[in-house]
């Protein structure tokens, strides 16, 4: 079920997103990898340092479990309009994100679509954030030496 | 015009002495309204109109950084270089100045720190020295004798004294050290000292022996909207020179500071 593939967005990613977050991503995820899973929510935790989701994802071989996904910190999904319903158990959601260095079902999540959505919320929200800054960075383009 | 040499001499600690000198005028010197929330460049920020474009890419970097920052935005032979690799490339850019700038024993705890051991996996409250380079919005309180630094969840609230006193003898070393202010040429400076050992900054993992001292200096821009902040860590066991990080914010009076409690995660999650 554990699909695994390299992403060169989100691996760009990970190295700067943590400059943002409340300890550095990389303490427990393999930034330069990238997982998937879709699974069914069984609780959201709306805290500090980071949010997590709880959700259960079904194996090929039809058995089930439990994994969480690490995103970024609820003082900052807070001031973004998330609270602590953003997420609800019974939820179907895909993540995306990078695995534990320790094995174990935990990743971080860059994207969690919901419903077909990206909701973001992820690690630091660099990609959120490169889409403004590559924004404000054309218009300096354009508008500079006039 | 009215000249004043401003001195603080004798304040001994853990075997370092300090001396603040300055000669400047008395308008200089005199106190700025720092009041009001600063926020660094976070995701919900980004659209202040205080920002200018190099605010918009700043970082915790070494101030040498900005100077590379700014060829980065005005040489057009960058302009293929998006906003993710700009910030990659300002991030390698001070770790290579830090990496040049630390001892032999610094280069050793830095090359062996491992990000799992960081204290704030665990909630533990951020030292000094981490708290002035956080992202997290901070608050200003000026009070008769001391401005008192507040930040979020993880960092520590910093008294700092401005009534003229200087660091205490023998001072036991915790956490949040020991900070004293005054008004130095239109900047409020702030030197902390006493801190404990502890991880400087988790992003440059740059660790603080009991040695290390800082000096913080904040100003204001012409209109108001940034706040400039100055950061320089003095260490001579962990660095051969003072490492100075820079980092604008910006006045967010819509933002209230969010000090939701910090929960570890326990066990195999």
């Amino acid at each position: 079920m554990k699909t695994k593939a390299l992403l060169f967005l989100c691996g760009a990613l990970t190295m700067t997103a943590s400059a943002f977050a409340h300890h550095n991503f990389a303490a427990h995820y393999i930034g330069d990898e990238i997982i998937e899973h879709t699974g069914v929510v069984t609780e959201f935790r709306f805290v500090n340092p980071h949010a997590r989701v709880y959700f259960e994802i079904t194996n090929a071989d039809g058995s089930n479990e439990i994994w969480m996904a690490e995103g970024d910190a609820s003082v900052a999904l807070r001031r973004s309009g998330w609270t602590p319903d953003r997420i609800k158990p019974g939820d179907s959601i895909h993540v995306v994100g990078s695995p534990a260095r320790n094995g174990t079902n935990t990743m971080s999540w860059y994207t969690i679509s919901l419903g077909g959505t990206n909701i973001g919320g992820g690690d630091g929200r660099l990609a959120e954030r490169a889409a403004i800054l590559n924004r404000r960075l054309a218009e300096h383009r354009s508008q500079r030496g006039r | 015009m009215k000249f004043r040499v401003y001195a603080v001499v004798g304040a001994t600690l853990s075997g370092i002495g300090f001396l603040h000198a300055n000669l400047s005028t008395a308008q200089d010197n005199a106190p700025i309204d720092l009041s009001g929330v600063w926020s660094a460049n976070s995701f919900d920020t980004l659209e202040n109109p205080g920002w200018d474009i190099v605010g918009l890419f700043s970082c915790r970097c070494a101030l040498e950084t900005y100077d590379y920052l700014n060829s980065l935005l005005n040489d057009r032979a960058n302009d293929n270089m998006n906003a993710v690799e700009i910030i990659e490339a300002l991030e390698e850019h001070t770790r290579e100045i830090i990496a040049n700038r630390l001892t032999d024993r610094g280069r050793a705890d830095w090359d062996a720190f491992d990000l799992a051991d960081d204290p704030a996996i665990q909630c533990e409250p951020f030292p000094s020295f981490r708290t002035s380079l956080h992202s997290d919005p901070i608050v200003f309180e000026t009070y008769a004798d001391h401005i008192l630094i507040k930040g979020e969840d993880l960092t520590v609230d910093r008294t700092v004294y401005i009534d003229g006193r200087g660091h205490p003898e023998n001072l036991e070393p915790s956490p949040a050290g020991h900070s004293i202010g005054w008004y130095e040429d239109g900047a409020f400076v702030v030197e902390t000292v006493g801190v404990i050992p502890s991880l400087v900054d988790d992003q440059l993992t740059l660790l603080s022996s009991d040695q290390a001292h800082s000096v913080e200096r904040y100003w204001l821009s012409n209109d108001g909207r940034q706040l400039q902040t100055q950061f320089t860590i003095h260490d001579p066991v962990m660095l051969k020179a003072p490492l100075t990080i820079h980092r604008p914010r910006v006045l967010t009076p819509d933002v209230e500071l969010d000090r939701a409690p910090c929960e570890a995660i326990a066990g195999q999650f």
